[in-house]
């Protein structure tokens, strides 16, 4: 094997779904190659650290009372039975789950979607006006989106011209959402239903750029 | 002049097999729950489940293309279509049907191919560049990526991830675990009953009609899209729509929408069986009864 191995056929060296004579001739190449070891042992280190973060977080009582006050008259549903995604302090999970991935974030949106619980209760933080935490969380999907920007322009050429045309095309769709949110945010920056559709917007985003990019890895 | 009719002839016939689409076949030993892998970057690729321990293989290898392979243990076996260089230009498609093990792990992947899938009830994962790709039966998971493609889902699943660029996705039977996202595609879904689900696009039409499970949590918005809901007729959930710069048409209840800053909210407390949350920018939102189904319990 004088080739690298590529991200897919790592992946399933750590997920152990390679069949015997694939694992002897990548047990083989890992060997010889200490740029593939070392960028097995770097996503190895990230699914370590991603399988170490907590499921949920605790949150301390008075957070939940400042939670409520804040809600004011509005019906408290119960946390317990609410998907992360509905709730408003998700936006900063998923900013603080992003910094905690950046190093790899690439290997890890390479890899196949996990499951998603709808249980897990998101941290909070207290004390963090909307606009300084709404510019945060987009900071961190830009600069996610820039490296898995930079992940798909090296491997474009793997992409069909009509694939690239329509993630293009997409791409500029999901922008177009976001200038029009962040403009309509900046108007009313109290406006829940705002952030989250910016927040959404991003999220797309970064979904839609880690998908190229694993299609173009895969091909 | 014999002699060179014959040469021209044989070398007509021999071109000819050469150029020819290759047909194949071929079977292995599988584990029930065995791992397959299936490459077919251009072309067309149907799995059926089907209850024996064996793997089958069938189907042709379009002009240009490499080969067939397959091969692996009765734990796993990866099969597929090679083309030189990759480039999926350059060939004609190919097809393959293969036959599982119903049970089995199934990895499809495909450029600009399509994917049709039956009676696999192990875990799929589908994925394919502009391929349509259409599922039915009930796999314990499912998920299946494209970026225009249509995807087309059609039996009562638990787990279901979906996601596509330009692509519709219609869901017939359901998921009570469901994430649909598309950016200008429509997404439909149907059927269920739903535990819970996150719907979202962002130019593409929503529309959902599926039964509820007691406690489900759905999920939709949408930046341009309309949204359509219909609540199953005799349900009480609660509801909370909200739009920015666009109507949201109430036909569950005499209420109206409210001004609220920029935008406009409406929120229903019609009793606990389910909690519906509804988001749009500038997508009309249509709320309403559907078919009389009843609130199914939630699943254990």
């Amino acid at each position: 094997m004088t080739q690298h191995l590529d991200d897919q056929l790592l992946s399933d060296f750590l997920d152990d779904g390679l069949d015997a004579s694939e694992r002897t001739r990548a047990d083989a190449h890992l060997a010889t190659c200490g740029a593939c070891a070392s960028r097995l042992a770097l996503m190895r280190s990230v699914v370590t650290q991603a399988t170490t973060l907590p499921r949920s977080v605790d949150v301390p009582p008075d957070e939940w009372q400042r939670i409520r006050a804040r809600i004011g008259a509005r019906e408290w549903r119960g946390a317990g039975t609410m998907p992360w995604w509905t709730r408003r302090s998700a936006l900063l999970a998923a900013a603080l789950a992003l910094v905690m991935v950046s190093s790899g974030v690439t290997a890890l949106l390479l890899r196949p979607e996990p499951p998603v619980t709808t249980q897990a209760p998101p941290p909070v933080v207290k004390g963090v006006p909307a606009t300084a935490r709404v510019a945060a969380i987009e900071d961190e999907y830009a600069a996610t989106a820039q490296q898995l920007e930079r992940e798909l322009a090296a491997r474009k050429h793997a992409l069909a011209p009509e694939t690239i045309a329509a993630v293009e095309r997409s791409l500029r769709t999901i922008d177009a959402a976001i200038v029009e949110a962040r403009e309509a945010l900046a108007r009313d920056p109290g406006s829940e239903t705002l952030e989250r559709l910016l927040v959404a917007g991003h999220g797309q985003k970064i979904e839609l750029l880690r998908r190229a990019a694993r299609l173009a890895t895969q091909s | 002049m014999r002699r060179v009719l014959c040469a021209l002839f044989l070398a007509t016939c021999l071109t000819s097999s050469l150029t020819a689409q290759q047909k194949v076949a071929r079977r292995l030993p599988l584990d029930p729950d065995g791992a397959v892998r299936i490459t077919l970057l251009v072309g067309t690729v149907r799995v059926y489940g089907w209850n024996r321990d064996s793997i089958a293989a069938t189907g042709q290898v379009g002009r240009g293309s490499k080969g067939f392979y397959m091969g692996g243990s009765p734990s796993g076996v990866k099969l597929g279509i090679d083309i030189p260089n990759d480039d999926i230009s350059a060939v004609e498609p190919s097809s393959l049907e293969v036959w599982v093990p119903a049970g089995s792990r199934v990895r499809v992947k495909t450029m600009p191919g399509s994917i049709v899938v039956e009676g696999v009830t192990g875990a799929l994962d589908l994925g394919s560049t502009s391929g349509d790709i259409r599922v039915t039966g009930r796999p314990r998971e499912l998920t299946v990526e494209t970026m225009d493609g249509d995807v087309e889902v059609d039996g009562a699943l638990v787990w279901l991830r979906t996601r596509t660029a330009g692509g519709d996705i219609v869901i017939r039977g359901g998921a009570e675990d469901l994430v649909a996202a598309s950016v200008s595609g429509a997404v439909t879904v149907g059927g269920g009953p739903i535990r819970a689900a996150r719907l979202e696009t962002v130019t593409g039409n929503i529309v959902c009609e599926a039964a509820i499970a007691r406690g489900a949590v759905l999920d939709i918005g949408t930046h341009a899209g309309t949204i359509r809901v219909s609540l199953p007729k005799g349900s009480a959930p609660s509801v909370e729509a909200t739009t920015i710069a666009a109507p949201i048409d109430n036909n569950l209840t005499p209420q109206r929408a409210v001004t609220r800053g920029d935008g406009r909210i409406l929120a229903l407390a019609l009793g606990e069986d389910a909690r519906v949350t509804v988001r749009s920018f500038k997508g009309p939102v249509t709320l309403g009864w559907g078919r009389p189904l009843k609130v199914v319990s939630r699943p254990e």
